[in-house]
């Protein structure tokens, strides 16, 4: 029975060790520095730009999940699709942004993008993931036109809110 | 007991020297900076690799035990089960955790099945699995300990390839690296090993067949 405890021991203490150093990364990334060179842009700003095409979507996830719901005009890439994209159309946007549900998956793509592809623009947005995104009020959507334009009534709206509440 | 230990040990120590080629370099997020909860991801997967391919070592040991090619087979079935419910156990709090620390409040909705849309269908299977999985335990210890023979509590054990069916089908669909080339390799020589032992174990059994004649 000793013996069966020593790897149970061993697993927990990396749980621990890793738990320990995921504290300290927490530290760093408040600190709005980047993640392994992967920098973080807030959601608002990453749907202005995408309304004014300057922003692209990744969206890490299984196509079932993707036919479902992603955000308006974002493009379906899995971790195991990465050796086969082309990096060249995604260079000429600003910010190339993967996600998912709580970016798991979408910091995966993020570090395999930037490191195997060579993409220097790719960054992740703040909050998290698709969860981040609906937490700003934002659309998702099924259909790439109806997204964009709940989008664009979504930027309409906000406009007009700061407008209102100018002195 | 020693023996069996020592081998399942061996068997998952090459089992994750394989994941760590499959996933690059693990230990990249112990050097460099990660999003919140983004090492427990990482272990999650670990031990759901793991679990997964202490599943399909099961069936090998129930093949094996079935056939009589494996001696003290019984041994194996119970430390190499002891090992599977530890792995998913395992995958199931460091994704659990990893998932609260990154939404900053418990996840709860991770370890609670919801079949509303597909990924949480696909996750919901996997939580059912793992319960099966820690009956299937309860079972397997009952029988073991001799506490219950009962067919009933027999039959509901032999319910255990539905945990296979449904981990299998978790893992495929959400998976995000099951389906790579390095895995589908690990898992194809778990299965042509599975297949091996039936062979051999359909033909010790004939054999005697043969010589009679």
């Amino acid at each position: 029975m000793k013996s069966v405890r020593c790897p149970l021991g061993m697993a927990l203490l990396l749980s621990l060790c890793l738990h320990v150093r995921m504290v300290h990364a927490a530290s760093w990334w408040n600190d709005e520095d980047y993640v392994h060179g992967i920098s973080v842009v807030p959601v608002p700003d990453l749907a202005i730009g995408l309304l004014a095409g300057t922003v692209l979507f990744v969206d890490t996830r299984e196509p079932e999940e993707y036919a479902e719901k992603h955000i308006p005009g974002a493009i379906n890439i899995r971790l195991v699709d990465v050796d086969g994209v082309d990096a060249q159309p995604l260079q000429k946007y600003q910010y190339v942004v993967p996600y998912c549900l709580k970016d798991f998956r979408g910091f995966e793509v993020a570090r395999a993008l930037r490191e195997y592809k060579g993409l220097s623009n790719v960054v992740m947005m703040a909050p998290s993931g698709m969860k981040g995104w609906e937490s700003q009020g934002l659309p998702l959507s099924s259909s790439n036109a109806e997204g964009m334009r709940k989008l664009a009534e979504w930027h309409k709206n906000s406009a007009l809110t700061v407008t209102e509440s100018q002195p | 007991m020693k023996n069996a230990f020592s081998i399942c040990v061996g068997l998952y120590g090459l089992l994750f020297f394989a994941w760590c080629i499959g996933a690059g370099n693990p230990f990249f997020y112990f050097f460099y900076e990660a999003l919140p909860g983004q090492s427990l991801y990482l272990l999650a997967k670990c031990f759901g690799f793991l679990a997964i391919c202490s599943l399909l070592v099961q069936i090998a040991i129930g093949i094996a035990s079935a056939t009589r090619i494996l001696r003290e087979s019984k041994v194996y079935h119970a430390v190499n089960a002891l090992l599977s419910v530890g792995f998913a156990t395992l995958h199931v709090l460091s994704f659990l955790v990893g998932a609260s620390i990154r939404s900053d409040k418990p996840a709860w909705e991770v370890v609670i099945p919801q079949f509303t849309d597909y990924y949480h269908s696909m996750l919901g299977l996997g939580i059912v699995a793992f319960v099966l999985l820690l009956m299937m335990f309860a079972l397997g210890a009952l029988l073991r300990r001799r506490l219950q023979q009962s067919s009933l509590v027999r039959l509901l054990h032999y319910a255990s390839p539905l945990v296979m069916i449904f981990a299998t089908v978790h893992s495929f669909s959400i998976g995000s690296e099951t389906r790579t080339v390095g895995y589908i390799v690990v898992f194809g020589c778990l299965i042509l090993a599975i297949l091996t032992i039936l062979v051999f174990g359909l033909l010790s059994r004939t054999r005697p067949i043969q010589f009679s004649r």
